[in-house]
């Protein structure tokens, strides 16, 4: 058991130490391994290429904490290479190569998927072969490469923020690397040169800037032949260009359907993959209490998308009940 | 009356003279694997040969040259009176300064004004001069420079690839033919499971395609053809041939043959100018020696010109394989060993489709009037293009069906029916052509 539990922290030892360092694209070899790039383009001259971080600090993050990235890009540059968030197409993707352990571990993908409607989770990307997966990983990595070339090409340029051109083909400002639109575009048009199973890009509406509200995309985890991918949580594109990553999000709970017989009320209810959930009733809707703060009865079955059943016994002849989520 | 006669004598004498011609200088730059065929062309630019110490030099190790001191030698000078069809620099000498460097980077170095080091008309003497034109097997319009502006391209010929596989035998006789979709998938990774031959899940130990440097017009053709472009990815593996295993080269250092950790392989060039393109193998015949351990780890094929290829293996193209089923030559799989001539049938009618335009970057205005130029004193007439009869490059680079002589066409025209035949073919010869690097063959 010992033996057991040393190996464990041995193992989750070198598997930070390869993933926890941040990079940026100051140097041709300086993007980390790992660091999710956000990546935007809009079909014109520019692209703008941010460097968000270790991808271990999303995978730490706590259920639904909020973290902007605005400390990796502003929206001035944002705006710099855009004028403004309409028509925008973005994704959020990175990698971990063959210099990680465990092996099991290496050529995992992290991608993001649009959400067609806001609340609703995407179905998930589904992993593949470390082989298959290593193509799109390598086509990836042309992206910082590309950037780091590109780093003096617009003033407003950091180094973790590269407004680049757009294409990067035939282009002396690319003696190496790819444009995040070559890497992504490739010769067969899209995903990552149909190398990836779908597009990994959330496209805002021709008015998006103006419409008061925000777009999603969710970020999964594909370690490979690992079934389904792990949902981490999602990215929120606001109208003014910032992007807020929220870590393993509650879901919206639903109740299904209420029965009652006797002094029993049975409540399906479905929940979400992360999240607390709280069954709450009340016998009157005057009491000026808030319906979030109503009295919990349960705390509810959570960690998938099932419908699930809770029975409920109060002898009162009326009662109201509520699903809060946090 | 005394006045008078003076001036008669003096028109007399303006009317009878021809105009000097200054001596002009043309430094030419780019492929290595080309290299031959342009040193031969350009013996012939002269009225008498070249002669090695008097009118022909060569360039030291140090300079980008060897002690070969022929064809083969990527740093030489030679100069001389031009022949009568270059009537456009007539009346002064004609001097040629070759160093060969590499296509892309070739190209790179006349396009953006780099100055290099070149052989000069005295033994062991070196001038730094920006290049004037460059040969490179893969057009610009496929790299990162393409030729605008100033700068033009053209057509010399057709360069045939070929896959050839390493001399290792074993599990390498699995090895009978390459796909279009394996090199498509394997190109990224650098590498193939055997499976992908055998069709037998347990062969999990893997075939290395080894690349060239990114500066390689010949890993140019190779990676376009299977729709990359310059910047995408190519995993660089170097098989360490004293401790007989594969490393991923993730560096610029470089040993002159595969070793541990260095990630090129081959000279590192004048002024280390081969140690700037990423990890991989300098030249051709780099990738050429590799194939060439026997040893059972070296599990191995490659992207090589036909020329490269002739010395892999025990006889002439031994280790040729076919693509996607189909040979380079009329003789099909008898190529491999061939002594005879080459018929590319296959590539002049569209079949076989492991082949790219040879081509030439040149500056459309003259050479002297680009800015950061260094050591220029040619005028756009007097280079010219293939379109121009009389230039330079209206006769080195000229097309003509018959060949002109002081033409690289007619110097693979000459190799044609010598043994063992021509290694890259006249474009009249093509019934088939394509408009990209590694495009669509039509018809």
């Amino acid at each position: 058991m010992i033996n057991k539990k040393t190996g464990l922290i041995a193992l989750l030892a070198s598997f930070a130490a390869s993933a926890l360092w941040a990079g940026n694209f100051s140097g041709p070899s300086s993007y980390a391994v790992g660091d999710v790039l956000v990546c935007f383009r809009n079909g014109g001259a520019d692209d703008l290429v941010v460097d968000a971080g270790p991808v271990s600090t999303l995978i730490s993050a706590t259920p639904n904490q909020r973290i902007p990235l605005s400390p990796y890009y502003s929206t001035s540059q944002f705006n710099t290479a855009f004028g403004n968030a309409n028509a925008v197409s973005w994704s959020a993707f990175t990698w971990y190569d063959d210099s990680v352990s465990p092996v099991s571990a290496q050529w995992t993908l992290f991608v993001s998927k649009a959400r067609a409607s806001l609340n609703k989770q995407t179905s998930p990307w589904v992993a593949a072969s470390a082989a298959s997966q290593e193509n799109p990983a390598l086509r990836m990595g042309e992206i910082p490469i590309g950037a780091y070339y590109n780093l003096n090409f617009n003033g407003a340029n950091t180094s973790t923020a590269v407004i680049d051109q757009n294409s990067s083909a035939g282009n002396p400002n690319y003696p190496f690397g790819d444009s995040y639109d070559d890497a992504l575009t490739g010769n067969a048009g899209g995903d990552f040169d149909n190398t990836f199973q779908g597009n990994p890009e959330n496209t805002t509406p021709a008015n998006f800037a103006t419409s008061g509200t925000v777009v999603r995309s969710d970020f999964y985890q594909l370690t490979p032949n690992s079934g389904n991918g792990e949902l981490l949580g999602y990215f929120e594109f606001a109208t003014d260009g910032s992007v807020t990553y929220v870590a393993y999000p509650s879901a919206i709970p639903v109740i299904k359907s209420i029965s009652h017989a006797g002094s029993t009320s049975t409540i399906n209810y479905t929940t979400g993959l992360y999240g607390t959930y709280t069954l709450r009733g009340t016998n009157t809707l005057s009491s000026g209490i808030a319906a979030t703060n109503w009295p919990a009865i349960s705390t509810l079955t959570s960690g998938d998308v099932l419908t699930h059943s809770y029975m409920d016994t109060d002898a009162s002849p009326i009662k109201f009940y509520i699903i809060t989520a946090q | 009356m005394k006045k008078t006669l003076l001036l008669l004598t003096m028109a007399l004498g303006l009317a009878g003279a021809t105009p000097l011609m200054a001596d002009v200088d043309l430094y030419v730059t780019g492929s290595t694997a080309f290299r031959a065929n342009v040193y031969n062309a350009c013996t012939k630019l002269f009225t008498t040969p070249p002669v090695l110490g008097s009118t022909l030099f060569f360039g030291d190790a140090a300079h980008g040259g060897d002690a070969n001191n022929n064809s083969s030698t990527a740093s030489w000078c030679m100069t001389g009176t031009p022949i009568g069809t270059l009537t456009n620099i007539q009346g002064g000498a004609l001097t040629v300064h070759g160093l060969f460097t590499g296509s892309v980077q070739g190209m790179q170095t006349v396009e953006q004004v780099v100055p290099l080091t070149f052989a000069t008309t005295a033994a062991g003497v070196y001038s730094t001069n920006t290049p004037t034109i460059a040969f490179s097997d893969a057009s610009s319009t496929s790299t990162p420079y393409p030729a605008t502006g100033n700068f033009s391209e053209e057509n010399v010929c057709v360069q045939p690839f070929v896959m050839v596989k390493s001399t290792a035998g074993g599990v390498m006789t699995n090895i009978t033919n390459i796909t279009w979709e394996q090199m498509e998938f394997g190109i990224p990774q650098g590498r193939l499971p055997l499976s992908s031959w055998t069709q037998n899940p347990a062969d999990t130990n893997f075939i290395y395609i080894i690349e060239r440097t990114a500066d390689s017009g010949t890993r140019r053709c190779f990676t376009s053809q299977e729709q990359y472009q310059f910047g995408d990815p190519v995993t660089e593996y170097i098989y360490d041939h004293t401790n007989n295993f594969f490393f991923k080269g993730n560096n610029e250092s470089n040993s002159v043959v595969g070793t541990s950790p260095d990630g090129v392989v081959g000279a590192a060039g004048l002024g280390n100018a081969n140690l700037n393109w990423g990890s991989g193998y300098v030249g051709g015949g780099d990738i050429k020696n590799e194939l060439n351990y026997n040893n059972a780890n070296n599990l191995s094929i490659a992207f090589l010109s036909i020329a490269d290829a002739k010395g892999a293996g025990a006889s002439n193209w031994a280790q040729v394989v076919s693509f996607n089923g189909l040979w380079p030559t009329a003789a099909g799989s008898g190529i491999q060993g061939n002594t005879g001539t080459n018929n590319y049938a296959p590539i002049t009618s569209g079949f076989y489709p492991c082949w790219g335009n040879e081509v030439l970057v040149y500056p459309n205005i003259d050479p002297a009037s680009i800015p950061g130029e260094v050591g220029q004193n040619l005028t756009a007439t007097e280079l010219g293009s293939q379109s121009q009869p009389g230039s330079i490059l209206g006769v080195l680079d000229a097309t003509n069906n018959p060949p002109i002589i002081g033409s690289i066409d007619n110097e693979i025209s000459l190799s044609e029916s010598g043994s063992p035949g021509a290694t890259a073919i006249r474009l009249s010869e093509m019934n088939s052509s394509r408009q990209a690097v590694g495009g669509v063959i039509t018809p």
